[in-house]
């Protein structure tokens, strides 16, 4: 194979990868805090999605989209946080996986309703259209943008979670929740925001997304389970983790079809169950219950 | 006691005179239906003994219904027409794996062990899907021929639909035999507190691991009579929301009271028949019904009806 073909594949990966950081981002935070496995978080993904292809469709314009879409998802996930996960704080971590199932059932069902089941696609803003050439290797200019946009939003949640009081709040949080509660923090309201802030990162990804891979209703379901995996090899509850995971998971989905092709996603799997059996609060994980 | 034998037989009764309503009552239709929901119902009580009376929710029994469904079909298209050495392979076999799944993820706990199930399943899902030689990859395999047993056609309905029940009935009396055993004491010593269940002296990961490979014997047994059925099995059997559909029928019917995922399940295949025939979404009335009774029954509907009776 042509180095050309391989750096234009890396740079499918690495994109990828990060935009499954923006999704497995809210995942990995609203376990740290609050031990709960959000299943609805690939529908919030696709909400965003959605709701900015009809933005996109009154407005005419792409910016738009990517700045009201996310806010909207925002309040949805507020209206899952406090009417759905918040009653049932207290009965095991088990009952809002449940649950968290059901929403994004019932997410998904309303986009079909909404939006019906055809396969949709946002064309990319007229800057950003088109193909970069260098040398041997074309490559679109809207793929380049989503890697640089996504990485950039990455450092701005590393700094956020460092540099910040709520970054400090959501760490301790994480390290131990009761002691953050006793020093007089309103745990339950950081719940909110995280949980709130999570499924803003999730639609942002959705709607950068929507121009480069196709909206679909089952777009949902597809990326969760990626997203699970990143967050798995990462550990859950980290940050760093799910950065890392993300990449080496965008990484080894494309090289994987470039040489072992028609079995390479399950031995992802193989990967992540000796993962989650000799370490299974991940690579970078604390040791939990 | 009495009473409680009563409650038990009306059910029976219903269901062993289902067939002879039809087609004056009934059209053929509903047998079908009524087919599927007993079939499922298999499952759904070896489910229960692991989600609901050792508190381990798996989500990837869709693989062991599947790894059933695959094996029937093979061996029925390739090797033999005994539906008794089929079924018994494919027992045999999705308890072996179950009990290699169980082996290795009963090592982790709560959330961790969801993951893994789920891990395993996707596995299975995706080797399925890309052994085309083997599995006919996502065109399933078609045409796994009908078999008769004591010179009964199981390829009519009818006749399937008793031969299911039989199952079906032995499922039930055999899981609330090991529910009432001293087995079924430390599984749900077990759920309530693991801690103490180990240090009274058991050994809490092997009944766990004893409880997975009971509830994925059901699952491979209800996955054959299904391959046989339908004479069509996809890898769709193998996916997560195939498992996930077990757990919305055993938490709307009410977990923890094996007749709980029975209801449930033929709840969600009986309404879910009557709401398609409206509007194509039907998931979603269903969706919104589940997370209601998750949030605010958590018995489901046994656990509501017993609320009412008292």
């Amino acid at each position: 194979m042509s180095s050309a073909a391989l750096i234009t594949q890396i740079l499918n990966g690495l994109t990828i990868g990060m935009v499954l950081i923006l999704i497995a981002a809210g995942l990995t935070l609203i376990f740290g805090m609050m031990e709960v496995v959000n299943f609805a978080h690939g529908s919030l993904y696709m909400l965003g999605a959605y709701l900015g292809l009809s933005l996109v469709a009154w407005t005419g314009n792409f910016w738009i989209a990517l700045l009201v879409a996310p806010p909207l998802v925002g309040i949805v996930g507020f209206l899952i946080e406090r009417f759905n996960i918040r009653p049932l704080y207290g009965r095991g971590p088990l009952y809002h996986l449940l649950l968290t199932f059901g929403v994004g059932l019932v997410i998904r069902e309303v986009v079909y309703v909404l939006w019906g089941p055809s396969v949709h696609s946002i064309a990319p803003p007229a800057i950003l259209s088109g193909v970069l050439k260098l040398g041997e290797i074309s490559y679109p200019i809207y793929r380049l943008f989503v890697l640089f946009f996504s990485a950039s939003m990455v450092v701005m949640i590393w700094l956020l979670l460092r540099r910040s009081n709520f970054g400090l709040i959501i760490r301790a949080g994480t390290y131990d929740r009761e002691m953050v509660d006793a020093l007089g923090i309103d745990v339950s309201r950081i719940f909110t925001m995280v949980f709130v802030f999570g499924s803003v990162l999730a639609a942002v990804a959705g709607v950068v997304v929507a121009p480069m891979r196709s909206v679909h209703p089952e777009m949902g379901i597809e990326v969760i389970i990626d997203a699970f995996i990143a967050v798995i090899i990462g550990g859950m509850g980290s940050f760093p983790g799910a950065v890392v995971g993300a990449l080496a998971l965008g990484l080894a989905e494309v090289l994987g079809i470039l040489f072992i092709p028609s079995f390479a996603k399950a031995a992802i799997y193989i990967v992540v169950v000796i993962i989650l059996l000799t370490r299974p609060a991940g690579l970078f994980g604390e040791e939990m219950g | 006691m009495r009473r409680e034998h009563l409650i038990e037989m009306a059910p029976l009764a219903f269901l062993a005179i289902l067939p002879l309503t039809s087609p004056v009552l009934l059209s053929p239709f509903y047998i079908d239906l009524a087919t599927k929901i007993l079939i499922l119902g298999i499952a759904l009580l070896g489910y229960d003994i692991l989600a609901g009376y050792t508190g381990l929710v798996s989500f990837g029994h869709g693989m062991f219904f599947g790894l059933g469904a695959y094996t029937v079909a093979l061996l029925l298209l390739n090797f033999t027409q005994s539906i008794w050495l089929a079924l018994m392979a494919a027992v045999a076999l999705t308890t072996f794996i179950a009990f290699v799944v169980a082996f290795l993820s009963i090592r982790t706990r709560g959330i961790y062990f969801v993951l893994l199930t789920m891990a395993f399943a996707q596995f299975f899902y995706l080797a399925v899907y890309n052994w085309v030689s083997l599995t006919g990859g996502s065109n399933g395999l078609g045409g796994i021929p009908k078999t008769s047993l004591f010179s009964v056609d199981l390829g009519s309905v009818t006749s399937f639909y008793y031969f299911t029940l039989i199952f079906l009935v032995a499922s039930y009396y055999l899981c609330k035999r090991i529910v009432n055993s001293p087995l079924g004491k430390v599984l749900e010593a077990i759920r309530e507190n693991e801690e103490r269940a180990e240090f009274i002296g058991y050994d809490v990961k092997r009944f766990k691991r004893r409880a997975f490979v009971i509830s994925g014997f059901f699952s491979g047994l209800a996955g054959a009579l299904f391959g046989h059925y339908q004479s069509y099995v996809s890898p769709d059997l193998f996916h997560w929301s195939f498992s996930g559909q077990f757990i919305i029928m055993t938490w709307l019917g009410g977990v923890g009271t094996l007749v709980g995922p029975v209801l449930g399940g033929a709840v969600l295949i009986y309404l879910g028949d009557l709401i398609s025939s409206l509007t194509e979404r039907w998931l979603i009335f269903m969706g919104i019904i589940y997370v209601i009774f998750v949030l605010f029954s958590p018995k489901g509907i046994v656990g509501l009806v017993r609320c009412s009776w008292r």
